[in-house]
């Protein structure tokens, strides 16, 4: 089977971002947290479109990798400030930075 | 590098912190009014009047030294027509659009809300009246990085250059001129 010709795949993009809050969380429950508003915001299809996805979650520092594509980096970023509680404690995201690649957002 | 200015941040310490510019908070007077006689906006301050009714919104952009009317639409009220855009291009008053409202909105007012602020901005953009966005939240977490609230006006019909203009050029200006 040949696979996608790059002219028809996503040009994936990673928000790095940090969590701000009284209490340190765990990485289950900061996606289960995206997940939720992003579905009351945008919706299935919009989630679908934005190929969200959390790459990784550093649970110490509270920083974090989000996946999307070019064109909804702007709704995530919509998205993720209207998040306002994380388990039921006050909280926010906050996004640092862009990259095209992993390997840049972790500033190796 | 760009300069962010939020007119109305609770807290200016952790503001700096996110990345917004320093703002003297003295010169702001936010007034919440219950009907249009109680618009009494101060000299020599940024008058930033909350609207959400149809007198408020009318009386807010007529009278002299307004400089933001906050919220003209929200999720029960929709109504902003091109006569109140027409007089707030006139009179130079800036719409403000408040974070605070989505957090604050349920998932069935949100919904209502957006449509609002997104026929409220096609007016704007017709008129082409400035936009202003603030995040006019209670408390500390409630508060958002300026390129998060960018990401707001991609929901509400903003372009990514207007949304980040909204909360830099527009604010600045407001400050150079009326101050």
């Amino acid at each position: 089977m040949k696979p996608y010709p790059p002219t028809l795949m996503d040009n994936d993009r990673y928000i790095q971002f940090t969590v701000h809050s009284d209490k340190k969380f765990k990485q289950a429950d900061v996606w289960k947290a995206i997940y939720k508003i992003a579905k009351e915001n945008i919706g299935l299809k919009g989630i679908a479109d934005a190929n969200l996805a959390l790459i990784d979650f550093n649970e110490t520092e509270q920083k974090g990798l989000i996946r999307t594509n070019t064109k909804s980096i702007y709704i995530v970023k919509g998205v993720t400030s209207m998040l306002a509680e994380i388990e039921s404690t006050p909280a926010f995201i906050q996004t640092l930075r862009v990259t095209g690649t992993i390997k840049k957002s972790r500033g190796v | 590098m760009t300069d962010y200015y939020d007119l109305l941040a609770p807290d200016q310490e952790f503001a700096e912190k996110l990345g917004f510019s320093k703002i003297d908070v003295s010169k702001i007077n936010y007034i919440e009014p219950r009907s249009g006689n109680d618009i009494k906006p101060q000299k020599n301050k940024i008058n930033i009047i909350r609207g959400g009714d149809e007198k408020i919104n009318q009386e807010a952009v007529r009278t002299r030294n307004v400089h933001v009317l906050l919220d003209p639409v929200n999720w029960e009220f929709g109504k902003f027509d091109t006569a109140t855009a027409n007089m707030a291009k006139k009179n130079n008053v800036a719409i403000g659009i408040s974070h605070a409202t989505f957090i604050e909105a349920k998932e069935s007012q949100r919904v209502k809300l957006m449509l609002n602020l997104q026929r409220m901005v096609k007016v704007t953009n017709k008129i082409k009246n400035s936009i202003v966005i603030v995040s006019n939240s209670k408390g500390k977490y409630g508060m958002r990085a300026p390129l998060d609230l960018v990401g707001i006006g991609a929901f509400i019909g903003l372009t990514e250059n207007q949304a980040k203009w909204a909360i830099s050029e527009v604010p600045k200006s407001i400050f150079e001129v009326k101050t």
